[in-house]
């Protein structure tokens, strides 16, 4: 900090340059991600007398339900 | 550590030039004596959940400022009754309802080339490339705006928030409209074709108080009565400390976040160190000092830093007689003659600059933020 920005600041306004200066527009933000077309699914198949069967599959999904 | 110890020094300094005389109790930012036979005051509350108008014995009314900021006006009766407030855990800071002026500066060398203010700044051009402010409307809130031929069927809208007319009895609001936008053949605005809405803000002898400035930049906000694109506020404030934490400042600031550009005199108290005036002090607001037509800073202008060590003003604009028009029967600055004057102050560099910012506007639409960078990015470095 100097002496002269607490005098003028940036200084003194130049209006044709201010009015003809072009602001870099901000990037545009990333888009969220598609979701995924298939949706994996864990499921438990319980079979008496044996036990708990894990499976683990994929289903597509639907974008209409 | 260093830096820390630094500030605290800096911080000390300022204090001292600006002779501060702050209460001992906490959350009051005047001298306490001052509540002696009672005074005006603005409360700011933690949040506008707590705001409460049944506040405690000894306030004898309260009113809710008009916004979305947690405040509240009050009188209150007595040094005593300010004690309980300041008890008030709901309250963060009471501040006095300071007196706001205009601030013009009387022409201080009257050099009266009168028109080449607008011509140094470049702005013939701008007016060369088809751009002269058409359909954008600047906010004056001032002392009025009068009828004048180069303003004629371009003032939209008139309000007050002091006094009973939003007439300019003083001359200094009608001024600052032509800086900003009038379209005399031989004295021209910045944007002659913008459109104005006027509140008055001051009264007839140029002052008002901070609560009449900020209910009129809440009006200019009230966006289901009317649009205001830029905001232009010639209008300063000596308070205790100009880190744009008073309440007027906030208002401001509120105004820049609603998508206002505001656009703030620096005040006329140079060239001591540390003179920004309130709201100038706030980081938001585009501030405007002035400078002459040789392009050498006025020795009047507000100098930075702001008591929190912030540089301000932002920019400088020719405020050194400059030709106003001059309000019927008013005879602010030095008449030239019926129907103009001329005056110097960084009340009048600030409307020119509010004008560039329509101009600006009318070519492309563009935050506040965009419109401070880019005026402060192209700004010419004067010789101190």
């Amino acid at each position: 900090m100097t002496e002269a920005d607490n005098n003028q600041g940036a200084g003194r306004i130049r209006g044709y340059e201010a009015f003809m200066k072009e602001v870099e527009q901000p990037p545009e933000p990333p888009q969220p991600p598609e979701p995924e077309e298939y949706l994996v699914v864990d499921l438990e198949l319980i079979i008496p007398g044996i036990g708990i069967l894990p499976i683990r599959g994929t289903i597509k999904r639907d974008n209409g339900a | 550590m260093y830096w820390s110890t630094l500030f605290y020094i800096s911080y000390f300094v300022y204090f001292k030039e600006f002779n501060v005389n702050l209460s001992k109790m906490k959350k009051v930012m005047f001298d306490a004596k001052e509540a002696e036979g009672g005074i005006k005051v603005i409360i700011e509350f933690y949040s506008k959940d707590e705001l409460s108008m049944a506040l405690c014995s000894g306030v004898l009314f309260t009113e809710a400022v008009d916004s979305e900021l947690p405040m509240v006006y009050a009188m209150v009766r007595s040094k005593t009754a300010l004690e309980n407030l300041s008890k008030d855990s709901r309250i963060k800071t009471i501040w006095k309802d300071e007196t706001a002026y205009a601030v013009p500066f009387p022409s201080c060398y009257y050099n009266p080339q009168l028109n080449d203010a607008v011509p140094l700044q470049g702005i013939d051009r701008i007016w060369d490339e088809g751009y002269t402010g058409k359909g954008i409307v600047i906010g004056i809130a001032d002392t009025g705006i009068s009828d004048h031929p180069d303003l004629v069927g371009r003032i939209l809208k008139r309000g007050n928030t002091i006094g009973n007319s939003p007439d300019d009895g003083h001359g200094h609001g009608t001024g600052c409209a032509s800086c900003a936008g009038g379209n005399g053949k031989v004295y021209r605005g910045v944007a002659p074709e913008c459109s104005f809405i006027s509140v008055k803000v001051l009264d007839d002898n140029g002052s008002g108080k901070l609560s009449s400035v900020m209910n009129g930049i809440n009006w200019f906000m009230r966006s289901d009565l009317h649009h205001v694109d830029v905001i232009s506020l010639s209008v300063g404030a000596s308070m205790i400390l100009n880190d744009g934490s008073d309440p007027l400042s906030q208002t401001c600031a509120l105004a820049v976040r609603k998508g206002y550009t505001v656009v703030v005199a620096a005040g006329n108290s140079g060239p001591k160190v540390g003179s920004v005036s309130v709201p100038g002090c706030r980081e938001e607001v585009i501030t405007v000092g002035a400078s002459d037509k040789s392009d050498r800073l006025a020795f009047f202008s507000g100098r930075g830093p702001c008591v929190d060590g912030r540089i301000k003003p932002d920019i400088v604009g020719v405020g050194v007689d400059v030709v106003m028009a001059r309000a019927p029967g008013t005879s602010m600055g030095k008449p030239v003659d019926d129907q103009y004057t001329v005056a110097s102050g960084t009340s009048f560099s600030t409307p020119q600059v509010a004008g560039l910012c329509a101009l600006m506007l009318e070519k492309k639409k563009r935050t506040p933020q965009q419109i401070k960078e880019i005026l402060m990015s192209t700004a010419k470095k004067l010789e101190v």
